[in-house]
Parts: C-alpha cells; sequence; structure tokens
C-alpha cells in the first residue's frame, strides 16, 4: 500500500516550464516549435509524477530538461528547493548524483565496447564511494536490482532486454539519487517481462524513497507507479490528476481517445480522434482539429480548469463528458495544481 | 495455382525448420512451425522477441538474411509449393499475389521519389496499366488507406508523411497488386496508441472490400484480440497453441499463451505480473518444452520429452498438460 | 578479428624492414666490377648501374617508406582525430571553423600541394612527412566528425554526460573505441598513399635523392635500364611498392569488417 508522501519539501517543482525550437521549414522560413510550453508541475519524497503523451507530445523533452541535458527556454527547475534551471555545467556538476535518469531503449543506453560494470562504475564515480568499495557497491546494487553479479562482466548484448533495462536502473541507482526520470522504462521490452522491471522500480523507489518523474505511453505502467498524471498533448497538460482521479474519471477528450484505444472505456464514454498529430498554428486548443466535440469556442486559448480538488482539464467542455463543475481556472503560470490530499 | 474457398488454406506451411550461423554459433529460431492461413481471413501469428515470428514470415517469400537457412519444410501456397521455388518464380508472386508490409513504414518507401510514384509503379509493373491510370489507381488506394486528400499527398515525398502516414501509404503499396495474402509484420510497432486500432481496422476492411488474406504477425496480444478470426501463438521457435481467436484467447489450454494474457492485464496493488526468467538469445534445438524453465507446471517430462502439437478441447496445443 | 592476408604481409614488410641490417648487405656499397649484374644467389635481385644489391635496396628502402608513411599517417590522425571529435560534439561555431578550414585544405590537389612545397622548402625528408601529414589531417577531421555526428545523440553518450563526463571524457572514452576501426582502416590507406605519394615525388625527381635507397627513385633510377632489358633495377623496387599499397589496402578493408563482430 502506498503511503502518503510526508515531507514538508517536496523533491522537484517545475515552474512554467518551456523549450522552443527554431526550425526552418521547406520554404526556408523560421518556425518556432513549442515542444514543452508552459508545464508545471511538483513531485514528492516517494513519489511518482506519471506524464502519459504520444510521440511529438513533447514529454520526452522534459527529461532532457531536467538531467540539463538541454536548456529551457523558460520556466524554473527547482531540485530540492534549488534553482537549476541557469545553472551552468560546471555549478551542476554536483548535482547530477542527485537526478539520474533510465532511457527507453536498454541496448543503445550502454555502449557496445564496455562492460556492463564499466558502464555502471561511470556513474557511481559521481557518489562519495571509495575506490576499494566500488566492487562491492555494485555487486549490492544488482543485487537490489535481481541482477546476478556475474553477469555485469558481459558485454551489453549478452543480456536479455529485461536483465539490461535491469542494469540501466542499477546505474541511475548507483550515485545513490533522490530523482530519476524514467523515458518509458518498459516500452521496449516484452509484455512478459515488463513486470519485472516495473516491480524493480517500485521497490527501490519505496526502500529508496525516491522521486521518480515517469514518462510512458502503457496505462498498465502508469496505473502501477504513477501517484498523480498528467496526460500531454503537443507541450501541454491537458489533464492533471491523482491516479484515481484520471483514471476513474478522465475529463479530457485526449485523455479519453488514448484510454479508448487501450481498451479502457466502455464505449458508451469512448471517445476516438480524426486525422492525425499535426502542428497547429494559433492560439486555441491545440486538439481542436481532431476533437469530436469542437466548437467555436474552442478557438480561444483554453487554460486549465480545477474540476475536482487537485484535478484539472484544460477543456471548457470537461463538465459534459465527466460530469463535474468547475473549482478554478489556473492563472497559466505558478503550479497548475493542489497537492490533493488523497494520493491514492 | 487453385484458388481456395473462403476458409480453405491459403498458406499453409508444415514442418518449418530455420537455422542460422555456422558451427559454435549456430542456432535453431524456428522449429517445426505448422501455419495454417485460412484463405479470406485475418489469422493472427503471436509471439514475443525470440519467438521466430518473423522469420517465418520473411521464409514464405523467400526473403531470409544471408547467414539463414531454411533446413526443412513445406509452404503450400494456393495449391503449390513454393518452399523450393526459383527466384524468379518468387519475383513474380512477391508484391503481386503476397504482399508485405513491415514494422518501419520509411524503410519500405523510397525517399526520393514520390509516393503516388511508387505506388503506382506497382500497378505499372504487375499489372500493365497505362501510367494514367497507374496515377489514378495509385491515388485511389491511398484514399482506401485512410490518407486524407490523397490527390495532393501522392505528390508528396516520403519525409512529409508522418509515421502513420507513412505505413498507410506502405499499406497502399501493398494493395497496388490486389494480392491474395498480405503479410503484416509489426504494422503498429512505433505508432501512437490511437493510430493502431485504426491500421488494423484498415486491414479487416481490406479483408472483406478486397476479397483478401491477411496474416497479422505482432506481439501483442490485445491486437489479435478483436481482429482476428484464427490465432497461432509461438514461442522460442515452437507452436505453442493454435486455433480459433475466441476459443484461444477466453480458455488458453497452454501455460505460456495463459501467462502471455496475464501479463497483458494483471495488476495486484504491489505487484505487477510478469513470468520470471527469459528467452535465450541464442536458441538450441529444444528437446523438452522451450517453456519449461519458466513454467510452474512443469515437471520431469516437460523437461525431457518435446510436447507435439495435439488437438485438444477444439484447438490444437502443444503441451504435456494441457487436459 | 580474422587475421587476413593484408595484415600478414604488412607484418612481413615490417619484419624485413626491420631486420634489413642483419639479413643484406650494406645497401650503399658500391662494386664496379658487378654492375647490372641480373638475379643469382649472391645477389637475389641482382645488382644496379652502380654495382649495388638490388635486394638490400629493397629493403633499406622499405624502412624509409615505410617508416615515413607511418610517420606521416600516425601525426594526422592524432592531430585530426581529436580535433574532428570536439569539434562534432561540441557543435556551433567550433564545428563550422573546422569545415570550412578543411574545405580549403582539402580545395587543393594533393600532388601539386605536395609538390609546390617540396620545391619551394627543398626534398627534406622530415618536411616531407609534415607536408603529408599536413594534407590528411582535413581527412581525418572529417572521417570522424561523420563518424561522431550520428553518435552525438545516442543514448549511451547522453548517459554518459548524465555521469557528469565533459566533452574531452566522452571523447577518448566513448567516441574513439567506438570508432577506432574506422580510423584504423583509414590509417592504413593512408599509409598506402602516402607510399605512393613518396614514390610519386622521387619519381619525378623531388623526393629523397640518389644513393638514398627509396623505391620511387630506384624505379625511376632503373626504369631506363628495362629497355637494355636489365629487368631487375626497377621491377622489385616498384613490386615492393605494389606490394606494400595492396596489403595495406586489404588490411585496411578487414578492420572494417571487424565493425560486423561487435564483441
Amino acid at each position: 500500500m502506498r503511503t502518503n508522501a510526508s515531507s514538508d519539501r517536496v523533491a522537484l517543482t517545475v515552474v512554467d516550464l518551456s523549450k522552443a525550437f527554431q526550425l526552418r521549414d521547406a520554404a526556408l522560413r523560421r518556425r518556432f516549435l513549442r515542444a514543452v510550453d508552459g508545464v508545471s508541475f511538483e513531485v514528492g519524497w516517494g513519489e511518482t509524477f506519471g506524464i502519459v503523451g504520444e510521440s511529438g507530445s513533447g514529454k520526452s523533452t522534459i527529461g532532457k530538461l531536467l538531467l540539463k541535458l538541454t536548456n529551457p527556454t523558460s520556466g524554473n527547475i527547482i531540485l530540492d528547493g534549488i534553482h537549476v534551471e541557469s545553472m551552468s555545467e560546471r555549478r551542476f556538476r554536483p548535482f547530477r548524483k542527485r537526478v539520474q535518469i533510465v532511457f527507453q531503449d536498454p541496448l543503445s543506453a550502454f555502449d557496445p565496447r564496455l562492460t556492463v560494470v564499466d558502464s555502471v562504475l561511470e556513474t557511481l564515480r559521481l557518489s562519495t564511494v571509495a575506490p576499494k568499495d566500488r566492487t562491492k557497491a555494485i555487486d549490492d546494487l544488482f543485487t537490489e536490482v535481481g541482477l546476478d553479479p556475474a553477469l555485469g562482466r558481459r558485454y551489453p548484448r549478452q543480456l536479455s532486454g529485461g536483465q539490461l533495462q535491469r542494469a540501466s536502473i542499477a546505474r541511475a541507482l548507483a550515485p545513490g539519487p533522490d530523482i530519476v526520470f524514467l523515458d518509458e522504462p518498459t516500452s521496449a521490452l516484452d509484455v512478459s517481462i515488463r513486470g519485472q522491471v516495473a516491480n524493480v522500480l517500485r521497490d527501490r523507489q519505496e526502500q529508496r524513497r525516491l522521486a521518480y518523474v515517469l514518462v510512458a505511453h502503457d496505462w498498465t505502467v502508469v496505473e502501477f507507479l504513477a501517484d498523480r498524471i498528467a496526460i500531454m498533448y503537443l507541450g501541454e497538460f491537458v489533464e492533471v490528476g491523482s491516479r484515481r482521479q484520471c483514471l476513474g474519471r478522465p475529463l479530457h477528450p485526449y485523455t479519453r481517445a488514448l484510454m479508448t484505444s487501450a481498451g479502457r472505456i466502455e464505449s458508451s464514454q469512448a471517445i476516438r480522434l480524426r486525422g492525425e498529430l499535426a502542428p497547429v498554428a494559433g492560439e486555441g486548443c491545440r486538439l481542436a482539429g481532431r476533437c469530436p466535440l469542437v466548437q467555436s469556442r474552442c478557438s480561444e486559448p483554453q487554460k486549465l480548469i480545477e474540476y475536482e480538488s487537485g484535478h484539472w482539464a484544460r477543456c471548457w467542455r470537461a463538465p459534459e463528458v465527466g460530469l463535474v463543475q468547475a473549482i478554478a481556472v489556473s492563472s497559466g503560470q505558478g503550479i497548475d495544481r493542489v497537492r490533493s490530499p488523497e494520493v491514492m | 495455382m487453385k484458388q481456395p474457398t473462403p476458409g480453405e488454406a491459403l498458406l499453409s506451411i508444415r514442418d518449418l525448420n530455420i537455422e542460422i550461423g555456422y558451427g559454435a554459433d549456430k542456432h535453431y529460431p524456428v522449429q517445426e512451425v505448422d501455419l495454417t492461413v485460412p484463405s479470406r481471413r485475418v489469422t493472427g501469428l503471436v509471439g514475443e522477441s525470440g519467438s521466430g515470428k518473423s522469420l517465418t514470415a520473411l521464409a514464405v517469400v523467400g526473403m531470409l538474411p544471408p547467414t539463414a537457412q531454411q533446413t526443412s519444410g513445406a509452404i503450400e501456397f494456393a495449391g503449390v509449393d513454393i518452399s523450393r521455388a526459383l527466384e524468379s518464380e518468387l519475383q513474380r508472386i512477391r508484391g503481386r499475389q503476397i504482399a508485405l508490409l513491415f514494422q518501419n513504414p520509411r524503410a519500405s518507401l523510397h525517399p526520393l521519389k514520390k509516393v503516388g510514384s511508387q505506388i503506382a509503379y506497382m500497378a505499372l509493373r504487375h499489372q500493365h496499366l497505362s501510367r494514367a491510370s497507374a496515377w489514378t489507381h495509385a491515388i485511389e488506394l491511398m484514399a482506401a488507406a485512410g490518407i486524407s486528400e490523397p490527390k495532393a499527398r501522392a505528390e508528396d515525398y516520403p519525409h512529409q508523411f508522418s509515421g502513420g502516414m507513412a505505413q498507410r501509404a506502405a499499406l497502399a503499396m501493398a494493395l497496388a497488386c490486389s494480392p491474395q495474402l498480405l503479410i503484416a509484420d509489426e504494422p503498429t510497432s512505433g505508432l501512437d496508441t490511437t493510430l493502431r486500432e485504426q491500421i488494423v481496422e484498415l486491414l479487416a476492411t481490406q479483408v472483406r472490400d478486397r476479397r483478401m488474406t491477411v496474416l497479422l504477425i505482432t506481439h501483442d496480444i490485445g491486437l489479435v484480440k478483436h481482429h482476428t478470426d484464427s490465432v497461432t501463438v509461438l514461442y522460442a521457435g515452437r507452436v505453442m497453441e493454435a486455433g480459433a481467436t475466441r476459443l484461444i484467447l477466453d480458455s488458453p489450454r497452454n501455460p505460456y499463451t495463459r501467462e502471455l494474457m496475464r501479463a497483458d492485464q494483471e495488476v495486484h496493488g504491489a505487484r505487477m505480473y510478469a513470468i520470471p526468467g527469459n528467452v535465450p538469445p541464442m536458441l538450441p534445438r529444444w528437446t523438452g518444452c522451450p517453456f519449461s524453465g519458466r513454467c510452474d507446471l512443469a515437471t520431469n517430462v516437460c523437461r525431457d520429452v518435446l510436447p507435439s502439437l495435439r488437438v485438444i478441447a477444439g484447438r490444437e496445443v502443444a503441451c504435456h498438460h494441457a487436459d | 578479428m580474422r587475421v587476413g592476408y593484408g595484415a600478414i604481409v604488412v607484418g612481413i614488410l615490417v619484419l624485413l624492414a626491420a631486420l634489413a641490417p642483419l639479413i643484406a648487405r650494406d645497401p650503399l656499397h658500391i662494386d664496379s666490377t658487378a654492375t647490372l649484374v641480373p638475379p643469382s644467389w649472391a645477389h637475389p635481385f641482382g645488382t644496379d648501374q652502380n654495382g649495388m644489391d638490388v635486394f638490400a635496396r629493397v629493403l633499406y628502402a622499405a624502412r624509409l617508406d615505410l617508416g615515413e608513411a607511418l610517420a606521416a599517417a600516425a601525426l594526422a590522425v592524432l592531430i585530426g582525430v581529436p580535433l574532428g571529435a570536439l569539434g562534432a560534439l561540441a557543435g556551433g561555431w567550433a564545428d563550422q571553423a573546422l569545415l570550412r578550414i578543411t574545405e580549403s585544405v582539402q580545395s587543393f590537389p594533393t600532388l601539386l600541394l605536395a609538390m609546390g612545397v617540396v620545391a619551394a622548402i627543398g626534398p627534406c625528408l622530415g618536411k616531407l612527412v609534415l607536408v603529408i601529414a599536413a594534407v590528411n589531417i582535413p581527412v581525418y577531421i572529417r572521417l570522424t566528425r561523420s563518424a561522431v555526428l550520428p553518435m552525438r545523440d545516442m543514448e549511451f553518450i547522453q548517459a554518459a554526460r548524465c555521469a557528469g563526463l565533459g566533452n574531452v571524457a566522452i571523447v577518448t572514452r566513448h567516441l574513439i573505441p567506438n570508432i577506432a576501426h574506422l580510423i584504423a582502416a583509414q590509417f592504413s590507406i593512408n599509409c598506402a598513399w602516402a607510399i605512393q605519394i613518396l614514390a610519386a615525388l622521387s619519381f619525378i625527381g623531388l623526393g629523397v635523392a640518389l644513393p638514398t635507397p627509396e623505391w620511387g627513385a630506384m624505379v625511376r633510377a632503373g626504369a631506363d635500364y628495362t629497355v637494355y632489358g636489365q629487368w631487375w633495377v626497377a621491377l622489385f623496387p616498384g613490386l615492393a611498392i605494389v606490394v606494400a599499397v595492396l596489403s595495406l589496402n586489404e588490411l585496411a578493408d578487414s578492420f572494417r569488417h571487424h565493425t560486423s563482430r561487435v564483441r
């Protein structure tokens, strides 16, 4: 059973984070692509914040921003109370041991020319473990993730997908981080073994009180790991709420469409989108071109509206869809949620 | 080639064995596989990584990778054994009678040619239409595949297409010659969930409208649930269970099928179900049940004796404990 | 890596060159009584117009040609590869600057460039090595760059960044080991090319001066005598060039094929 996160400080706060890319289209015109557009959320110690979205939603870019693999265009990233968004690489280096990442494809996440142990050593060096104790530390890590330490001496290609992904988790945990970004950790694995990795993630989180930011498109994994969920479309959060709220009463048409395709919604509530994901110009709802519920009011800018305590949706028609009333409308800046007392 | 009646086998694979590599590196990705694809139906071939499903499909059209060899087995298509056919005969069959749809649509499309031309080319080459009618035909196919504004899109190049559209274009190309059989190998992997349904429904529509047969190869058991008539389940190179989809998924008799479905759906509070262990990356010649190492019903007979496919409860199943 | 013909032959050549003082007689020893003697037991490759033993000269010339080639290629690698890798990894103006420089150098036809430099500063051996190296640095910069660019966004490189590794560490620890086989292949080809350039320069008289034994110079000196039936003077050094170049190319091929067998 999940317990309520009880600390007075959160592990990670993201405020109004944006990342824009400048592109030149075929006619050499400059176009701005806002991969991440004004995203805000909080993650407490021992909690998981799940982000669900399809390709092009910007979810992976959030990971790159949190790991400082790229710099934000605007917004704040606050790790354990400290602003890191405009830190240089040198100033951020001490933080690297506190925030780590698990990549989607384990095979490309390891240097093929190094043994697995050598790759794990790379992050272990960020910790304070003395060189003579490192071998033991790695053996312990492997055992923690359910891997035979002897596998460490092999090369990545010699391990199965599930084993390698667990090694990837060991590598992320080696420096003793507080926050781990999980970028589709089970997507590249067979269905029959994704549970192996999911269980390890859950156990490690409980034991070490890790804060997870989980990006996934697999509802089963999200349901299993996430405490709070955000659904992302074209750079924006279109719905945010607790696991129970989002899964039990999805408000936004896009959330419903995703759950319909996943077979999680009864036909009376089903929504299917038209057309394809495509960049949208203009200020109105980005889903308007594909949404079966579209009306003229949808061409106005849409804000996140709180319909239940801690449950927000960026759609004025949510009341019809989810049978709820609006409580508050977000100001468009700051944290778009109230830390909801119920985490289940 | 004789035309089978609907429901009769259009493609029949018997005792297929494929080996890869030489000497100490030799392994056996496909072992004694039987597969029946009835005409005018959608048949599913389900397996996870290392099951041998893709190699089976490639063997049908004689497109195995250079290090792989089909060491035995008969592949009958419309009554004719094509497993020993010459390359020239196979070239006549590929595209024209058996079309293929692969996982990565961009890999199927020539990056430097307009999409419309590529589709029209198939019609030109195999059906000897005139250029003009081939182009019109291409536009019709793109529309049938669900591409909006097909006339404009036909003039585009593949890099201007999104992943979903590219897959539809690849499908249009596959349909260009009205093939009898379409083999779709993981056509929806890498596509977003909202697209998956659309693509597979499209395939089912084609079966109805064009009197086609589809072999859908996938690891996603959810996909076969709603869209296939019959299914064959492969594990580590061998057939575990085969028969009517409804029957197998509602009451599986092979432990692997059961476990696969369990892993797909089951979340129990603090534990997400997974089958313990893993498939070895290079498969040996199995002398016992390949799943015995991970099966909780396994007994000594499972490890020592290869279970053969028997008919039990209306389907074929390979398991010593199926009853 | 399966040892191919290339490696064996190159190995033999290097061995012969190294052991030349033990195997052959003095290459500069003039025996005026034995000029233009055809191949025999005493002189396996015959003697040239000065009575010098061709076999000894071919072997000693190997030291010069192979040594030069190796030195020039090695120098080009040591400078070009790190520059290319860092430039590709860093991106931005550094990368662009490198590209422009390589383009400028590569737009000159290399043999002419070498000839021009030699004509200007004289055929000093050391300077020749520098010239050949300089001309090849852009090749390595570009090769490294194009090999590194697709790797830049690979997850294991990102993982290295997340482990706090800086650009230099990423280049030495991750990038270069993964492209080493490409560099080795290019190095081999480079050596072959350097031998050819050296031989060519010497052949037209701009390289090494007689009586120093050098394959190209020997071919030039012996070419006239071929007409008169004394084929051995030019043939053996020429054959040496061919064998060296072919086997180095073959070696390059086997380095390239190494990549398909990932550990």
